[in-house]
């Protein structure tokens, strides 16, 4: 088939699936698709996460704020991605709003339907299916993670991939691109905080919000990664092209070398189910197995446990921030019910954010109130640079920025093991349910992912066959591509 | 009731009462002179651009979602020479952006960016100098903090008829939105409004003279708010002073309201009032004001800095204004204020280059180039009276051009012509200069023009009496010596002050008219003893 069939029928096949699974925000137009394809060589299907700006696409961050907001411009990532010949960008992908939320339930556009329990089939399927358990996705990637797992109703001779796109870009900011990923058990990766430029994304928390990618294949994440790579002059944040450098300097090929692996102690493995544990063991059993390529080391992180605490009082503070430019005034949604009045607080437009939203900006701006900063927001800074440092002292590999007093000796290693998530992907119901007992124990699904968001440090996530259950493997800031080079080692080993 | 008397107050003759201290900090926000704004490309003219509202925007200006700050350099050094020049003793080698969280129209980001936690520089001073200044006493204003900050949007409620629907429409004009400024903060030091008025007049001219601002009120470049308070009770923040004036008058109406109140046994509270031209009205209470959530902006590195950069910034501070103005206005100079704040100016006629020729002129003819003695009164009389008024006068000529066609010596040739008293008088040589600078002259030869034209001047003695009749009577033909005559022949004791002034009045009418008769040749003190001798 010629690629502008095979288009043809991948269009179809998203405009019919959206409306059950919530995939897309918003799918890019035929004509459009077809305009991208010039030749005959293979076509590279993508999305992006919609807080991420392209030139053609609404901006909707899945909330109501934004309706009716085109940015008009390209982030830096979306123009690398526009540059490759035959890739085809499929449209923006519905997330949490904002990116926040674990479970991909709060959108203003619905929750996205995990397509491992709930396949895509070619003909309708039944609504009514008792069969059917929905588990939630997980978020805020959701429609990236989703779209990178479901596998394509076409016939293999019509089909561009097995999947539905080759790969998906999400953002990162305490687990939003890991934990989709884990629970649709597909690859992820989250780079070094400054790694990929954030220019055009719109901010959760910009200390902690890097740009991701899902996909099927890690080769086709490296490949993407590599593109993605850059130092960019329009993102403050970018890592500078020295550091670049340096890193680049030191990080040498351990093809033949036993890679040394750290579990940290801390994680508390008795809070796991005994399912995931024993998933767990036995994958690390299947490493072992392989004499003279991994050993494995017990590392202390020793404060690991303050991750959770220390990130919903940062990134809710950097949310409340980053959220105050939503007005109504010069872009998206302005409420009927404004008037002008001296208070001037934007109070009816505000509304329009979804309840988590609000919930985060609450939460963020009491963290920040003048009686409370020292001892919220300045303390929590203090603790992570604490964390940062203590992941530091695990690494055999230098901080570009932050070098480890620590001296060098045996027990330090090349990466971490841990897991992603404690289970599976939960059931819709019980994720709502619980979510509205206790409206903090949605931070709870990323307490494997914080602590390296906190750090800043590159992790993949590599799922365990079948089983929903999904490892972390994590190291040094900046040594992104020895983590990947790791993960491809650890990724062969489960094939 | 009270309002009124205060103001009626303020406009007569306002005194501090002795038992009722004033106690004044002030506030100023420095609009910055760069090129481009502080955290974008966009260009920096927010004032020029007052009739095309939204020209100068960048999408990080209007708060477009996942645009971020790029720093600004330039504003950096800017900020560096106002803290080298006010003596910071702490200079900050790592400042850092803080973000100002509220809700406002003309705030796009819903917050500001300002140095908040660690700011640029802290603990300098400004010595405020009576034979400079103006001040009763020499008095030293200590300067808390020195810190870069964004500037805001502007709104404007539109006006039009009262049928018109768009009437009261706010509209917002982000041009001047993300304009840099420095927000300098003095500790609680000013015990006059004459000190305030002389620190602000001050600190214009040092930023212009370190060219970082334009530094006018009239336009917004420079914005002072200002904290007042009486024998230590609640400290009143005032804002909304366009004006030098409304700071004066509004210090004093707050002055003299405090002390109506502590008078009526009532403390005040802490609050901020706003000046509405006539009175202090209040805006908020302290206590119960916005509260900032101020937090540090981790997206923004630190502005680091090395010592040698601080240092070469002190180097490209030519000299200390105080010091220089002390040694035009003392000998050998001995220069007026208002002349030497002229050459000091670097705002109007480009001052330092005027200063450097101006210095290199007067010392060449102090020390070499005069005959038999220096006049340095005539020499100033003749660059700041003659010279320079010409020069604005005239259409297309500008001081560099001056100094192209006017060496030196050629001025100094003149003013030794005029200074031997036989050869040309002040009033031809001003004619001479002003045609000379007019027809862009290249270093005329002054004795030859004045022998060409028959400018030479014409001494006393050299008249005959008849000749002395004959001016006198040419004089009269058009002036009427009647009253000048009446005065003159008073008797000593009845003439009154009045009488003299008239006197003088009508005698320099006559001389005038006497000057133009005789082509400005005989001197005017000469025409004064004539018409004197016939009266």
């Amino acid at each position: 088939m010629s690629n502008i069939s095979s288009l043809k029928e991948l269009h179809n096949v998203l405009i019919s699936v959206n409306k059950k699974y919530k995939f897309f925000n918003n799918v890019t137009p035929l004509s459009q698709l077809i305009s991208t394809v010039k030749t005959d060589s293979p076509i590279i299907t993508y999305a992006l996460k919609d807080n991420i700006s392209t030139k053609e696409h609404p901006l909707t961050c899945s909330s109501k704020i934004l309706e009716g907001y085109f940015p008009n411009y390209d982030s830096t990532v979306s123009s690398l991605l526009k540059h490759k010949e035959n890739w085809v960008n499929l449209g923006k992908l519905n997330l949490d709003e904002f990116g926040m939320g674990s479970g991909g339930v709060h959108s203003a556009n619905g929750a996205v339907v995990n397509p491992i329990y709930d396949p895509i089939k070619n003909e309708v399927s039944d609504e009514g299916n008792f069969q059917i358990e929905h588990r939630v996705t997980g978020g805020s990637s959701s429609g990236s993670a989703a779209i990178c797992s479901a596998r394509t109703p076409l016939q293999k001779k019509d089909a561009i991939f097995d999947r539905l796109a080759h790969f998906a870009l999400g953002t990162d900011t305490g687990g939003s691109v890991r934990l989709p990923a884990a629970w649709c058990n597909v690859l992820s990766f989250k780079p070094t905080y400054g790694r990929i430029s954030r220019y055009g994304v719109l901010p959760y928390a910009h200390s902690l919000d890097t740009v991701g990618i899902i996909s099927s294949d890690l080769k086709i994440i490296k490949d993407v990664y590599d593109i993605l790579d850059k130092y960019d002059t329009k993102d403050p944040t970018s890592m500078s092209e020295s550091i670049r450098k340096n890193i680049k300097k030191t990080d040498f090929n351990e093809e033949n070398d036993v890679v040394s692996v750290g579990l940290i102690k801390e994680f508390n493995l008795t809070a796991i189910p005994d399912t995931t544990n024993q998933i767990l063991f036995q994958f690390l059993e299947g490493m072992m197995n392989l004499k003279g390529s991994f050993e494995l080391k017990e590392v202390s992180v020793k404060d690991i446990g303050n991750s959770l605490p220390i990130y919903f009082t940062l990134a809710p503070a950097e949310a409340a921030s980053n959220l105050a430019r939503f007005d109504g005034l010069r872009y998206g949604a302005k409420s009927n019910l404004e008037k002008s009045k001296d208070n001037g607080m934007f109070a009816e437009t505000r509304a329009l954010f979804g309840e988590e939203v609000q919930k985060r900006i609450l939460l963020g701006n009491y963290n920040l109130s003048s009686e409370l900063y020292d001892n919220k927001y300045k303390k929590a800074q203090i603790m992570r640079t604490e964390i940062i440092s203590q992941f530091n002292d695990v690494f055999k590999d230098q901080h570009p920025i932050y070098p480890s007093n620590k001296m060098q000796n045996d027990d330090k290693v090349d990466v971490i093991i841990s897991l992603t998530g404690n289970s599976k992907a939960p059931l819709l119901k019980e994720f709502l349910e619980s979510n509205s007992h206790s409206p903090l124990d949605e931070f709870c699904n990323d307490i494997f992912t914080i602590p390296m968001s906190l750090a800043g440090i590159p992790v993949v996530s590599i799922p365990i066959k079948d089983s929903g259950i999904s490892i972390q493997i994590s190291g040094q800031f900046g040594y992104d591509d020895k983590v990947l080079r790791i993960a491809k080692r650890v990724n062969d080993l489960l094939l | 009731m009270f309002a009124k008397n205060a103001v009626l107050f303020a406009q007569k003759g306002f005194k501090l009462k002795p038992e009722y201290q004033l106690k004044c900090g002030l506030e100023i926000h420095t609009q910055l002179s760069t090129m481009k704004k502080l955290f974008s490309h966009s260009k920096n003219d927010p004032f020029m651009a007052i009739s095309t509202p939204n020209s100068n925007i960048s999408m990080f200006d209007v708060s477009m979602p996942g645009t971020q700050p790029i720093f600004n350099y330039e504003t950096l050094l800017f900020g560096l020479k106002l803290a080298a020049y006010l003596k910071c003793k702490d200079i900050n080698f790592s400042s850092k952006f803080d973000r100002k969280h509220y809700f406002y129209q003309d705030n796009p980001q819903g917050y500001q960016l300002t140095q908040k936690f660690d700011p640029l520089a802290q603990n300098g001073s400004l010595k405020l100098i009576s034979a400079i200044d103006g001040v009763f006493k020499d008095k030293n204003i200590r300067i808390s903090t020195i810190q870069l900050e964004q500037d805001t949007g502007k709104s404007l409620v539109r006006l039009g008829e009262s049928n018109d629907q768009t009437k009261g429409l706010i509209e917002i004009d982000l041009n001047r939105n993300n304009v840099p400024l420095i927000e300098l903060v003095t500790e609680p030091d000013f015990e006059s409004v004459d000190e305030v008025k002389a620190f602000l007049q001050k600190y214009q001219k040092i930023v212009r003279f370190l060219g970082i601002c334009r530094g006018d009120m009239e336009q917004g470049t420079l914005r002072c708010d200002v904290n007042v308070n009486v024998n230590d009770h609640c400290l009143v923040e005032l804002k909304n002073l366009p004006t030098t004036s409304s700071i004066t008058h509004a210090i004093q109406y707050e002055y003299m309201r405090q002390i109506d109140n502590l008078e009526n046994g009532y403390k005040g509270i802490k609050e901020t009032r706003n000046w509405d031209g006539e009175k202090t009205v209040s805006i908020r209470e302290k206590n119960v004001a916005v509260d900032y959530r101020f937090m540090p902006d981790n997206e923004l590195k630190p502005l680091k800095i090395s010592q040698k950069l601080v240092e070469q910034v002190e180097k490209s501070i030519p000299f200390d204004l105080d010091s220089e103005v002390l040694k035009l206005i003392n000998e050998p100079f001995k220069l007026s204020l208002l002349n030497s704040n002229k050459l000091l100016d670097k705002d109007e006629n480009d001052g330092i280059f005027i200063l450097d020729y101006y210095k290199t002129m007067a010392n060449k003819y102090l020390y070499s180039y005069h005959q038999g003695n220096s006049n340095i009164q005539l020499l100033n009389n003749i660059f700041f009276n003659d010279i320079l008024v010409n020069i604005a006068k005239i259409p297309n000529l500008s001081f560099k051009e001056f100094t192209e066609l006017f060496s030196h010596e050629s001025v100094l040739d003149l003013v030794n012509l005029i200074n031997t008293g036989n050869f040309i008088t002040r009033p031809n040589a001003e004619l001479l200069l002003n045609f000379a600078l007019s027809s862009k002259l290249k270093n005329p030869d002054w004795v030859l023009f004045v022998e060409e034209n028959g400018l030479s001047k014409i001494s006393l003695q050299s008249l005959t009496q008849e000749q002395q009749d004959e001016i006198y009577r040419k004089i009269t033909e058009s002036f009427d010596p009647t009253i000048l005559s009446a005065i003159y022949k008073k008797p000593h004791a009845e003439k009154k002050k009045k009488d003299e002034q008239k006197f003088e009045k009508g005698l320099n009418v006559a001389i005038k008219t006497a000057l133009e008769l005789t082509n400005n040749r005989i001197d005017p003190l000469d025409l004064r003893k004539i018409i004197i001798n016939h009266l």
